[in-house]
């Protein structure tokens, strides 16, 4: 699993990262369950990234279904295509990600539900359970949502 | 629910969202094998009875064996030629059953495999579903 503490050798985060229209810098993440970070974008030729899915909402357990871009699952599609990175699973978008130059990538579509988690959004604003945010801006390297456990 | 917006502002700490869990987990599933009552009837009696019976004389003939032993432990002159032939007249027929039970037709056998070929067969695939709990 992914956690705060352990990331993989090659992620190398974005200075910035503009997810649904909020500007996280200093490459900060965009969610956290207690110390697992589901999503990961680095910095690559095209965008790396990790995702992991809810594998028990009950014990907490994440398996890792997208490594270093490429799927790890039958079920989950990623692609590139006209500059964008998608991850597609039972043909829905799930997250596409541009970069926008060397230190900056833009997440334009984001939806987890399948994968567990309430969120989705696009290049307006993000929807996190009840809540919504749109252009905000978090600097330092944090966690713009998390969920304690 | 939980009604945290944010719009166009400077957050310094983490949001925390309570109802970030959906309750959808990826779990793995497979192709059930639909087993009839016949197969259930052939698992459970489908074994050629000569097994059965293969199975007592080779139990009852190493009970025979063990007193053999006992007997002739010091002196084995003191086995007669007829405790001999007993002997060796329980493993043959044992032995003999058992070859009877593997050529007679083995039903259960046949379920047990077609069992196993679904299984090898039927893909493994993850997929998401939702607690119903």
């Amino acid at each position: 699993m992914i956690t705060r503490n352990s990331t993989p050798k090659n992620y190398i985060p974005f200075n910035t990262l503009i997810i649904c229209s909020n500007t996280l810098s200093g490459g900060g993440n965009l969610v956290a369950v207690g110390d697992v970070l589901p999503l990961l974008i680095g910095k690559g030729e095209i965008p790396k990234i990790w995702l992991q899915a809810l594998a028990d909402s009950k014990k907490n357990q994440f398996i890792t279904i997208v490594e270093e871009s490429i799927s790890k699952h039958p079920a989950v599609k990623v692609y590139e295509e006209s500059g964008s990175l998608n991850v597609l699973i039972s043909e829905e978008i799930v997250l596409s990600v541009k970069i926008l130059n060397q230190d900056t990538a833009v997440v334009e579509k984001l939806d987890f539900r399948p994968i567990g988690l309430n969120m989705h959004g696009d290049l307006s604003s993000l929807t996190a359970g009840g809540g919504t945010f749109s252009g905000n801006s978090m600097s330092g390297g944090g966690t713009l949502i998390g969920l304690g456990l | 629910m939980t009604d945290k917006s944010l719009h166009g502002k400077e957050i310094t700490e983490t949001q925390i969202i309570p109802d970030l869990l959906t309750g959808t987990d990826i779990g793995t599933w497979q192709a059930e094998y639909l087993l009839r009552e016949v197969e259930f009837d052939r698992i459970k009696y489908g074994k050629p009875i000569t097994f059965i019976w293969a199975n007592s004389v080779a139990l009852t003939t190493v009970g025979f064996g063990l007193n053999l032993v006992a007997k002739g432990y010091s002196t084995v002159a003191s086995i007669s030629t007829g405790e001999w032939v007993a002997l060796s007249l329980g493993i043959i027929s044992s032995i003999a059953l058992y070859i009877i039970g593997l050529l007679l037709p083995n039903k259960r056998k046949k379920v047990m495999q077609k069992i196993e070929n679904h299984f090898e067969k039927a893909p493994t695939i993850r997929q998401a579903f939702k607690d119903q709990n």
